[in-house]
């Protein structure tokens, strides 16, 4: 590798590292100062005692500036200690919640992102009109609404297939009460379609699509003969692994929604849960995470990006 | 929805999408005209009538009109969903324009700070909105436009960016006239005035997606949690109010239902077509 591409590489992964560590501390600091605006503090909700007050305001540091506070609180989650929480499981260490619950959430959210991406991959590739036109417009309905109608259509018809003897009561029966496998494939059906997920992911990749078989240099290697397939699939890879980046906000947010329908105990159900006890150190942890989750996805994405196309490794 | 759509299809999916954008307007006229009491309209004798003539999509389990519910519904959107692309387009119209114009080390600057702030999703922002500040409609609308801020600020950059050095702009400036001319009519008035259009659109449908699915999540989570809370009506609540209730309405959770999806997907269609224009 000559010196002039290794200073590209270099300054290339520089950025991109750089953005990610800056991203964290943007999150950081925003969780703090969107605490510090709110009415109130943390101490208010807990100690009704003046003295207990005075002492948990100096040991959480809310005297202190919001900057300087973001900052010991980073060094002391990178350090491991995460806190309490205080009003969900109190006394529990919140790494240990936060842990447990992302366990059960990364199958949806990664199962999710998968479906979504192959299936848009898929069908803007074969062209299957009618199949991605239907799907795109059940894509439009809220990830509330699709899976609130397939728990209701499910239990319906499996129950009226009960009365009338057909067969006895499946293991998953009834919707969502069962922690069951057929639970978890709705959830990552319904979040990775809904709430046009599927439909503006499977739009971009018929364009990105589209422009490549468009492309001077795919016209060249169709006159020569070329198969073309390898040569679409990995130029695709470049547009696709941006649009994953970009995408994959929505697809934490949507947990939150998809976990509280299906009554699954994960990050997203336990973050809910939390900010509706004002359990800021369990909000903080859990929010926190989603933004590392965010961030790493697209330094991810850079980096594949990085590796794959030369371009972006030289140095201008 | 895909490119490649013949010319009579998409000129009348545009105009439909602009009807189903507009109808919630409309309800909202008609809710405020109207007047409807949603506090004293109890009337468990007429529970979960079927569509009659003085109940146009019939009564909820509890015996309020469907219909007025679902007209008065419209409030809980309509006004903070404008409220919401009012925010976007204060924080994100300023931050896009001068970041696109200038370029060097402020748009750097600035896009960083809209950057790191994108990094956490906007549904977690939104909630966390709503256990500091409470969550009200007025608050939800706020926290979604800040959310939606950076998505703005960056479509608008990218736009900018092409345009920085564009004969026109050039020949503008060599012209004599000032910057802020050439930034407010010849760029974002001519060139961005779709584009703007178009993110406020999918703003305004992103907080209709919001506020059902809070108010839908809250309803069944019951009393204190987030989103639009009974008896005041939101299309979310509604939905979860009738859901599993025995003999129910059909219409009662198949109406709020059916104008959520026709409003998303007009507001899809819409912007689509604001897309290719643009």
């Amino acid at each position: 590798m000559s010196p002039r591409s290794l200073a590209g590489l270099g300054r290339a992964l520089a950025t991109h590292l750089g953005g990610f560590v800056l991203a964290i501390l943007g999150a950081a600091l925003l969780l703090q100062l969107l605490l510090s605006l709110a009415p109130g503090d943390a101490a208010d909700l807990v100690a009704g005692d003046p003295g207990l007050r005075a002492a948990l305001v100096q040991s959480w540091g809310l005297d202190r500036p919001v900057w300087s506070r973001t900052l010991t609180w980073l060094s002391a989650m990178l350090g491991g200690d995460w806190g309490m929480s205080l009003t969900t499981r109190p006394g529990t260490p919140v790494a240990e919640l936060v842990a447990r619950s992302s366990a059960r959430s990364a199958p949806v959210l990664a199962g999710s992102l998968i479906l979504s991406l192959s299936l848009s991959v898929l069908l803007s590739w074969k062209r299957w009109t009618l199949v991605s036109r239907g799907l795109s417009l059940t894509s439009v309905l809220p990830v509330f609404l699709l899976a609130a109608a397939a728990i209701v259509g499910a239990n319906e018809v499996t129950f009226a297939g009960i009365q009338a003897g057909r067969w006895s009561a499946p293991a998953w029966f009834a919707l969502p009460v069962v922690d069951h496998p057929l639970r978890t494939a709705l959830a990552v059906l319904c979040l990775g379609l809904g709430s046009s997920a599927f439909s503006e992911m499977h739009q971009e990749s018929v364009e990105a699509l589209e422009r490549l078989r468009r492309a001077p240099f795919v016209l060249a290697a169709r006159a020569r003969g070329a198969s073309l397939t390898p040569i679409l699939l990995r130029n695709l890879a470049l547009p696709l692994s941006g649009l994953v980046a970009r995408r994959a906000a929505f697809f934490v947010g949507g947990l939150v929604v998809i976990e509280k329908v299906l009554q699954i105990q994960g990050a997203g159900a336990l973050l809910w849960q939390a900010c509706r006890q004002r359990d800021w150190p369990l909000v903080v942890g859990l929010s926190l995470v989603a933004a590392v989750v965010v961030a790493g996805t697209r330094l991810a994405a850079d980096l594949f990006r990085l590796a794959l196309d030369p371009r972006l490794r030289t140095a201008q | 929805m895909s490119p490649g759509v013949p010319g009579a299809v998409s000129r009348l999916r545009q105009r439909v999408g602009l009807a189903l954008v507009l109808l919630p307007l409309l309800l909202w006229a008609l809710s405020l005209g109207a007047g409807y009491e949603v506090v004293t309209d109890v009337h468990p004798a007429l529970a979960s009538l079927r569509p009659q003539s003085d109940h146009l999509l019939g009564t909820d389990h509890l015996g309020r009109d469907v219909f007025w519910r679902w007209v008065t519904a419209s409030e809980s959107f309509v006004g903070p969903g404008l409220l919401a692309c009012a925010v976007a387009l204060l924080l994100g119209l300023p931050g896009g324009a001068i970041s696109g114009y200038l370029g060097g080390p402020v748009a750097s600057a600035i896009r960083l700070a809209f950057a790191s702030a994108a990094a956490l999703p906007r549904f977690v922002l939104v909630l966390l909105a709503c256990a500091a500040f409470g969550s009200e409609v007025g608050i939800l609308a706020i926290a979604a436009g800040v959310a939606y801020a950076p998505t703005l600020a960056e479509a608008l950059y990218t736009r900018l960016e092409s345009f920085r050095h564009a004969g026109f702009v050039l020949a503008a400036r060599a012209h004599g006239l000032s910057h802020l001319r050439v930034l407010l009519h010849h760029l974002l008035w001519v060139n961005c005035r779709r584009l703007l259009l178009r993110h406020a659109l999918m703003l305004f449908a992103y907080f209709l997606l919001l506020e059902t699915t809070l108010s839908y999540i809250g309803g069944l989570d019951g009393a204190g949690s987030f989103g639009v809370a009974e008896p005041q009506p939101s299309w979310g609540n509604m939905i979860a109010f009738e859901w599993r209730q025995p003999e129910s309405n059909p219409w009662a959770t198949l109406a709020p239902a059916l104008a959520t999806f026709a409003v998303l997907l007009g507001a899809s269609w819409v912007s689509d077509d604001l897309k290719e224009r643009a």
